[in-house]
């Protein structure tokens, strides 16, 4: 597996899908450093002494570009391994089909990593550079990174094991849409069950639901980048004392995301043994 | 002889649709087997299922001796064994030396020294610093060949290998297998619908029809049970017909201007004869129509193989 892994990174230089996502982060980037840029400008007019909080900004690919770029990026570098035919020349000559999918995995949630982290760099040194502040530590910045991490290997897994058993790479980005769309809605209604605060009279929730929802809240990995990155919102009180928004992650998180890795990837593995390749 | 490939009784069902009912094969170690068959026959299916890319429904094969139920061993065996199934499998973002430098790496040869070598035994030395993408069809066909061809593989799969290649590459890649086959020993199965190409390199054919081998027959046999036939080229149908007729020839008219003429008769003879009618031999040339008629009379209807 180690010599499909290093062989997938070699060829990623060439890779049309890289190229493409590289434009996605550029895109994402540009769009954060004119938001950024225009509200310092703002806020400089005010007060001079004013130094707003830019934590969220770092934590902003968490509300959705990440999960743009691991869909469109699992489709179509494994897609193009059906598009090319060199999945074939995997198979016949006798590797594992384990090993291709897992050093696929691996190289998708990779390149998704590496791409997060160039996004939270660049975004930190713009924030600097226009004068903006952090309210958390670097050390609370680096674990909310690492724990975003985890709704990540989670999503990379679903797509991976989407992407290699649809042979079509846009009718794989398609499903991945649409379990994202799934994951989204379910998100939004387990959200507003819970922002009814507990148990309550009026809409007739009752506890064994509450927890029925706090479960899904912590599970799908769309509501737990979205719990990280509520987590980072924060603003000045009128003393400059900063006001915490979010919430603490639940360690949750943690065993949750890695039960749906495996799953998915079990689930992703069983199918691409049996699976009839053209 | 030994057996590089037996296939018994293999059964394969997409969905509902049979595509192989109890196939069975036998290719000798050694050998240049021909497939041949009409779409859909069923001869993709088969080396598919031979090439590890799908499981048969039923039924099993043994690939250099090793049963396929032992999926490790059989596994392991496929390093030995290259294939070009159908359509290239070529990475068009690369150039051919890159396309074929990972084709090394998945065999796990990290020496590239004969790269050069292979390509140029495809005709495309001139050609490897180029993006795939801005390949032709015969080009990308070649370099499909190459990477089934990369680390001598013992036992090779070409699947319609003459796809796109124009004559000149295809009378190279008939000298490339015949040479492989004679100095390396390497074992060829080929489909092609190409049969006059074909019956110049099998030394063994299997004939598949609707999902089964209706029959597997080595080139001796197969030249033994076929008449030979000169094609004459000729001025006159008409006259030839009537010369013909007059010397007791087994002949048959296969356009206006074209005749076969079967058995050991020879020219000098049918050339006399003729220009006594003055009628005059444009050319004349050994066909091969051997494989083709054989199969016909095997598979009975059109000549679609």
């Amino acid at each position: 597996m180690r010599n499909l892994f290093v062989l997938n990174f070699k060829t990623l230089k060439r890779d049309l899908c890289l190229k493409i996502i590289l434009g996605l982060l550029a895109v994402a980037l540009v769009m954060n450093f004119e938001y950024l840029f225009s509200y310092s400008c703002y806020s400089d007019g005010y007060d001079p002494y004013w130094m707003p909080f830019a934590d969220i900004e770092l934590f902003s690919y968490c509300g959705g570009y990440l999960v743009f770029i691991s869909a469109v990026f699992s489709s179509f570098y494994i897609g193009k391994g059906y598009r090319h035919n060199t999945l074939r020349n995997k198979v016949t000559r006798g590797l594992r089909r384990e090993s291709i999918y897992l050093s696929n995995l691996i190289t998708v949630f990779i390149v998704c990593t590496v791409i997060v982290a160039v996004y939270m760099v660049v975004v930190y040194l713009m924030a600097i550079s226009l004068k903006f502040g952090f309210a958390f530590s670097r050390a609370e910045i680096l674990k909310g990174f690492i724990y975003s991490l985890l709704p990540l290997l989670s999503l990379c897994c679903i797509f991976t094991a989407i992407s290699m058993n649809i042979k079509n790479e846009v009718i794989s980005l398609v499903v991945c849409f649409a379990v994202v769309a799934v994951m989204y809605f379910v998100w939004f209604e387990v959200d507003w069950a819970i922002s009814l605060d507990g148990p309550t009279y009026y809409y007739g929730i009752t506890e064994a639901e509450i927890k029925a929802y706090e479960f899904l809240e912590d599970f799908l990995p769309v509501s737990q980048l979205e719990t990280i990155n509520n987590r980072f919102y924060c603003e000045f009180d009128s003393m400059y004392e900063p006001i915490y928004q979010g919430s603490p992650i639940s360690p949750r998180i943690i065993p949750m995301s890695l039960a749906l890795s495996v799953a998915s990837s079990l689930a992703g593995i069983l199918i691409f043994k049996k699976k009839n390749i053209n | 002889m030994e057996n590089i490939l037996s296939a018994d009784k293999i059964v394969k069902f997409y969905k509902t649709n049979p595509a192989l009912k109890y196939m069975s094969m036998n290719v000798p170690k050694g050998a240049i087997y021909g497939l041949v068959g009409k779409n859909g026959a069923g001869k993709t299916t088969l080396i598919r299922i031979v090439s590890g890319l799908q499981e048969p429904s039923k039924g099993q094969y043994t690939l250099f001796g090793i049963n396929s139920d032992n999926s490790r061993a059989i596994r392991k065996i496929r390093k030995n064994m290259g294939v070009m199934v159908d359509s290239p499998a070529v990475d068009l973002d690369l150039t051919a030396r890159e396309n074929l430098m990972v084709q090394y790496k998945i065999i796990g040869i990290s020496d590239y020294d004969t790269i050069d070598g292979l390509l140029k035994s495809v005709g495309l030395d001139a050609k490897s610093k180029k993006k795939v993408k801005t390949f032709s069809l015969g080009m990308r066909q070649r370099l499909g060949i190459a990477m089934a061809l990369a680390g001598e593989p013992e036992f090779v799969i070409l699947d319609e290998p003459a796809n796109g290649i124009d004559p000149q590459g295809i009378i190279q890649l008939r000298e490339l297998i015949l040479r492989l086959n004679r100095e390396k020993h390497t074992t060829f199965l080929i489909s092609s619908h190409i049969l006059d190409e074909l019956s110049r390199v099998a030394t063994h054919y299997g004939f598949v029809d609707d999902g089964r081998m209706v029959k597997e027959i080595t080139a001796e046999e197969l030249n033994s049970y076929n008449k030979k036939c000169t094609r004459y080229k000729l001025s006159d149908i008409e006259t030839f017909e009537r010369a013909a007729k007059k010397l007791e020839l087994d002949y048959k008219v296969v356009s206006e201007n074209q005749a076969d003429v079967f058995g050991d008769v020879k020219i000098v003879d049918v050339a006399v004869a003729l220009d006594k009618e003055n009628c005059n031999i444009i050319s004349a040339t050994e066909h091969n129509e051997s494989l083709e008629a054989y199969y016909v009379n095997l598979v009975g209807g059109e000549r679609d193989a």
